[in-house]
């Protein structure tokens, strides 16, 4: 289990998490959702030690350190790959350093988004960057597979896919956190749904929470999203010049 | 025993690297050569010709070693001060075009990272080191056995 337990982060003035506790049993698929700045993407690297934050991070009972960090894999939009290595070197690399690299599951993926094995990273496009990103973290061997907006930039027939090839992939010990904004396209994916507001967890659902209305309209509802504040402002921006 | 490929950044060339810095090595090399005309003139000027003989002055003194040094191993440390450059840009390289610095810091060994940066930077501080007391020694040993022992 990966728990985050009163995670708290601050950058200058602003409070990105506020006492975020949070936990991920094995085999869940985790929807995490929020707007630009609710503090998904620190959530994440909390749990990876790649910012400091105050509370605790805990991997069945222990700290993340060294010894079990190998556990939990990421996917960022940012990348996290070499540029000047190819997808095949990638692999030698993960191999080396995370021993549990599941080689097979890498060229069933490879294959299926046919990315070029020898090319280096900095030759493929923005859509391919992405799908090797992922395709990394799916097949470093962890237990928990972090991802962060990875499929920014790409299709939606291949992130469609994607979504089905990863339910047939993952083994049920597997469990996957999926920070996105792409929420229609992943409700039938995620089985449960974590809302952030402004470093906090406005909710957190299981998906017969969203059965009926749809996951959509559930974070809208959740958020109070004012369906008519696009006409309220283009009506005061409107009353205004006149 | 790691290779030289793990002892650099995933990406960067471990050879080019380390051709790079045997270049500066012996570019050190060769500019500590200017020790040898300073020292030689030096030497001539000890002597007085008579005929077909050369002869000591008297009271000739040769300058002190470290005076005839002067400048000669100024490119060994030009070199080694290069070499942390050499570091700080193995770790802005994983910032470039992308975060692998993220990945970097979350494999399990923790000193994946420092070493890989590090490494070839330090064996060429130690290989200038090294090669700074083989000159030193060499041309120690020069003015000591090539300087009549009356004018040292």
């Amino acid at each position: 289990m990966l728990e985050w337990i009163q995670v708290e982060k601050r950058y200058g003035a602003k409070e990105a998490l506020r006492g975020v506790s949070l936990r991920l049993s094995p085999g869940e698929i985790v929807g995490l959702f929020g707007e630009n700045g609710a503090g998904k993407t620190t959530l994440l690297k909390c749990a990876l030690g790649l910012v400091r934050c105050g509370g605790q991070v805990l991997l069945d009972g222990e700290r993340v350190t060294g010894r079990n960090i190998a556990r939990l894999s990421f996917a960022t939009v940012e990348h996290g790959f070499f540029l000047s290595l190819s997808a095949r070197a990638h692999a030698a690399f993960y191999e080396a350093q995370f021993g549990r690299f599941d080689r097979e599951r890498f060229h069933v993926l490879l294959d299926f988004f046919r990315l070029p094995q020898d090319a280096p990273a900095r030759a493929l496009s923005a859509g391919q960057k992405n799908q090797l990103e992922v395709i990394l973290a799916l097949c470093q061997g962890a237990d928990y597979i972090l991802m962060d907006e990875p499929f920014a930039g790409n299709d939606v027939f291949n992130r469609e896919d994607f979504y089905k090839l990863l339910l047939g992939l993952l083994r049920p010990q597997e469990t996957v956190l999926l920070a996105t904004h792409l929420i229609e396209e992943v409700q039938a994916f995620v089985g449960r749904a974590v809302l952030l507001r402004e470093g906090r967890v406005l909710a957190d659902v299981p998906a017969e929470a969203w059965e009926e209305q749809g996951l959509l309209a559930f974070v809208k509802e959740a958020y109070g999203y004012r369906a008519d504040r696009v006409r309220c402002a283009l009506a005061g921006s409107l009353g205004r010049e006149e | 025993m790691r290779k030289l490929c793990d002892l650099v950044p995933a990406g960067l060339s471990a050879r080019r690297e380390a051709r790079g810095i045997l270049a500066l090595c012996a570019f050190a090399a060769l500019w500590s050569l200017t020790f040898l005309p300073r020292y030689f003139t030096a030497r001539a000027g000890l002597f007085f010709r008579d005929g077909d003989l050369l002869l000591l002055l008297p009271e000739a003194r040769m300058p002190p070693f470290s005076e005839l040094l002067d400048g000669a191993l100024l490119g060994c440390a030009a070199a080694a001060l290069l070499l942390p450059l050499l570091a700080a840009w193995h770790l802005l390289y994983h910032y470039l075009g992308s975060r692998s610095i993220d990945l970097m810091r979350r494999l399990p060994r923790k000193r994946e990272l420092p070493l890989r940066c590090l490494a070839l930077p330090l064996l060429g501080e130690l290989g200038l080191a090294l090669l700074t007391l083989l000159l030193l020694g060499l041309y120690y040993a020069l003015y000591r056995l090539c300087t009549p022992a009356a004018a040292l």
